[in-house]
C-alpha cells in the first residue's frame, strides 16, 4: 500500500464507499491516515456522511467547506496540501466521478509526480454506462486525459446496493479482469459488502476489502 | 423485463424517457437534477436523438413548446428555481394543448433556497404556477423503479390527453441509487398527432398551434372543452396506494420518498398497538380525493406529512371534508424527517382519540 492512493471512476460506481473502506484498512497498519474528499460535483452522499465513524477511528477528513450544506461552492479546501507536505501520513483521495470529476486531480499533477502513488479505477459493472469492457476503457481513457495521471490498477466494486449477490460480484470480477488484461494494469482489490465476504471463493477473499454501507436512507433509520 | 442495474433517480428518469420514444431533450443544469441532463448528453447521440443545453430555463421550455408543436415526444428537466422560470412557457403549452413531460426534482426554497430535498413546490405544481385555467398532471414516484414506470406513463398520458405532465420528486429521489429494471416499453399504442405542425406535404391545409384567441366566446369554449379533458383525466388517471387503512384510526397521507419514511413510522406505531395507516397519493393532480373520502368514513384522524410548511394538507382537508380532524407534520428547508419524529406525532394524536 503506497502512501498516496487515489480512487476515481464513473460516478455512482462506489468510489466513496471503497475509499472509506480503504482508509479504514490503512488505519489498521498506520498511525496517521487522512481521507481527502475532492468531489466538487456530487451534492449528496459524500465522504462527510462517514465523518463520525472516521473521527472515532482517528482518520482525518478533509472535505470542501460547504459539503452537505445547502450551497455548492466548487472550491478545493486549502487543507489538501497537507496530503503532500505531511510525509508521515497515508492519504486516500476520493475524486468525483467521470472525467469532469477527475479534472481536480490534474490541479495536483506536480505534487503527485513527486512520489509513487496508487491510482485505482473503480469498476461497477452493474452501472448501465460501465457494463462492459469497451465502455469501462472509454471512461478510463477520459479520466486519464482529464487528470493527467495514469491508472496503476483496476479494482472491482461491482454492487447493486442491498440486492447485491455473489454472482453480481463474480460477473464484475470477470469484467474487471478483462479490463486489467486489455490495459495491462493489475486487478488489485475487490470491494465487497461485509455480509457477503464469507460466500466469496478463496482466491477472491485474498484480494477482498470489506465495505459497510454508510449512506443510510431516512426510512432505514 | 430487463436485467437489474444500479441507477440514480435522475438517470433512471432519463433512460425511461429515451425508452418511451423521447428523442429530444432541452435543459439547463441545476442541482439536484443535473444528472438528467448529464445522462441525456451521453445517451441521446447513441439513439440518434438530440440533447441540447439551452441558454436558460426559459429558452429550454420554449424549445419544448416548439418541438411538441411539431408532434415530437419531448422532455425538459429542472429543479425548483428553474421550474419557476418555466412557468410562462408551461402556461402557453397548456393553452396550445401540447403534450410534453417536465421533470421537477424539488429543492428547498423560496428563492435560491438550498440544494437539499424538499416538497415545497406542491402548490406551484398542482395549483398552476403559470396563469390561466389549466392543470398539470403531476406524478410523484417514491422509488427509483417507480421513476421508470411513471416516466413511461407520463408520455402516454401527455399524448393521449394532449396535456403537459410533470414528474415531481425531491432531491433525495433524484440523487439516491437503487436497483432498477426497465420493463419492455409498449410501443404498440399510437396517438393521433394529425394536429401537429410538421409538414403539409402540399396535401392538406396547414395546422396552427396557438394560445391566442381574439374572440372571448371562442376562448371560453376552448377553455371549457379543455376542462372536460381534465375531468376525464381525473376519472381515469387518479392513482393512490393505501396500506393498513381498513381498520386504521390514524391515517397518514404522504407522497414521494417521505411516504417511505411515513411507512416506517406506521409500522412502528402498529407494533406499539396504535392502529395507523398510510395513503400515498401517486398522482398529486388529480388528487385521490375519493380514496381519502372513503377512508374518512371510518378513520378518526388524518395526518399529512410533508417536507414543506403544509401544502398538500389543504387537499387532504378538502377530501376529508370535516369528517374528522386533519393534522400536519412537516420539515422544510432541506431537512428530511426521520421515522421517530413522525412516530412521536402519531403517538401524540393517539392520546387525543
Amino acid at each position: 500500500m503506497k502512501r498516496i492512493t487515489i480512487f476515481a471512476g464513473h460516478y455512482g460506481s462506489g468510489k466513496t464507499t471503497a475509499a472509506v473502506a480503504y482508509a479504514k484498512k490503512l488505519r489498521e497498519q498506520h498511525e496517521k491516515v487522512m481521507i481527502v474528499d475532492i468531489d466538487l460535483i456530487n451534492p449528496y452522499y459524500r465522504t462527510k456522511d462517514a465523518q463520525d465513524e472516521l473521527d472515532a477511528l482517528g482518520i482525518s477528513v478533509i472535505s470542501p467547506t460547504y459539503a452537505n450544506t445547502n450551497i455548492e461552492t466548487p472550491s478545493i479546501p486549502a487543507g489538501v496540501m497537507a496530503a503532500f507536505s505531511q510525509k508521515d501520513t497515508y492519504v486516500v483521495f476520493d475524486a468525483a466521478g467521470d472525467d469532469d470529476g477527475a479534472v481536480v486531480l490534474s490541479r495536483y499533477f506536480m505534487e503527485f509526480s513527486q512520489e509513487e502513488y496508487d491510482f485505482f479505477l473503480v469498476i461497477n459493472s452493474k452501472r448501465p454506462l460501465t457494463k462492459d469492457k469497451e465502455s469501462i476503457i472509454m471512461y478510463k481513457e477520459d479520466i486519464e486525459r482529464a487528470s493527467r495521471l495514469r491508472f496503476t490498477a483496476v479494482v472491482n466494486a461491482t454492487n447493486i446496493s442491498y440486492e447485491t449477490t455473489l454472482s453480481d460480484i463474480m460477473e464484475g470480477e470477470e469484467i474487471t479482469e478483462t479490463v486489467s488484461k486489455e490495459s495491462g494494469i493489475p486487478n488489485r482489490y475487490t470491494f465487497v459488502w461485509d455480509e457477503l465476504y464469507d460466500s466469496l471463493p478463496r482466491e477472491l477473499k485474498e484480494k477482498a476489502i470489506t465495505v459497510q454501507l454508510f449512506h443510510k436512507k431516512p426510512w432505514e433509520l | 423485463m430487463s436485467e437489474k442495474v444500479l441507477m440514480k433517480g435522475n438517470e433512471a428518469i432519463a433512460e425511461a424517457a429515451i425508452r418511451s420514444g423521447c428523442k429530444l431533450f432541452f435543459g439547463y443544469p441545476i442541482t439536484p437534477q443535473t444528472e438528467v441532463s448529464a445522462y441525456m448528453s451521453k445517451r441521446m447521440p447513441q439513439v440518434d436523438g438530440l440533447y441540447l443545453q439551452a441558454e436558460s430555463e426559459v429558452a429550454a421550455i420554449n424549445m419544448v413548446y416548439g418541438a411538441a408543436a411539431a408532434g415530437a415526444r419531448v422532455m425538459t428537466s429542472s429543479s425548483s428555481p428553474g421550474i419557476s422560470l418555466k412557468q410562462e412557457g408551461l402556461s402557453y403549452i397548456a393553452g396550445a394543448d401540447l403534450p410534453c413531460v417536465i421533470i421537477n426534482i424539488v429543492r428547498g426554497g423560496p428563492g435560491l433556497g438550498g440544494i437539499q430535498p424538499a416538497q415545497s413546490d406542491y402548490f406551484q405544481a398542482t395549483k398552476g404556477g403559470g396563469h390561466g385555467d389549466y392543470n398539470l398532471v403531476v406524478l410523484a414516484p417514491s422509488t427509483i423503479q417507480e421513476c421508470v414506470d411513471l416516466t413511461y406513463k407520463a408520455f402516454d398520458i401527455a399524448d393521449h390527453y394532449r396535456v403537459p405532465v410533470m414528474i415531481m420528486g425531491d432531491g433525495m429521489l433524484g440523487q439516491m441509487m437503487e436497483p432498477v429494471s426497465f420493463p419492455e416499453h409498449d410501443d404498440s399504442v399510437s396517438f393521433d398527432k394529425s394536429w401537429a405542425c410538421d409538414t403539409t406535404g402540399m396535401k392538406r391545409k396547414k395546422n396552427i398551434v396557438n394560445s391566442l384567441y381574439i374572440n372571448p366566446d371562442e376562448l371560453e369554449t376552448l377553455v371549457w372543452e379543455r376542462q372536460k379533458r381534465y375531468d376525464l383525466i381525473t376519472e381515469n388517471e387518479t392513482r393512490a396506494e393505501s396500506f393498513f387503512c381498513d381498520d386504521a384510526d390514524i391515517v397518514l397521507v404522504a407522497y414521494g420518498t417521505i411516504a417511505r419514511v411515513a411507512m416506517n413510522a406506521v409500522k412502528k406505531a402498529r407494533a406499539m398497538g396504535i392502529k395507523a395507516g398510510l395513503i400515498r397519493p401517486i398522482t398529486l393532480w388529480p388528487f385521490p380525493e375519493q380514496e381519502i373520502a372513503d377512508i374518512a368514513k371510518t378513520a378518526k384522524s388524518f395526518l399529512s406529512v410533508e417536507m414543506s410548511t403544509g401544502q398538500m394538507v389543504y387537499d387532504v382537508k378538502l377530501a376529508v371534508n370535516g369528517k374528522c380532524p386533519v393534522e400536519f407534520y412537516g420539515r422544510t428547508g432541506g431537512v428530511v424527517p426521520v421515522p421517530q419524529e413522525i412516530l412521536d406525532k402519531i403517538v401524540e394524536i393517539s392520546k387525543k382519540l
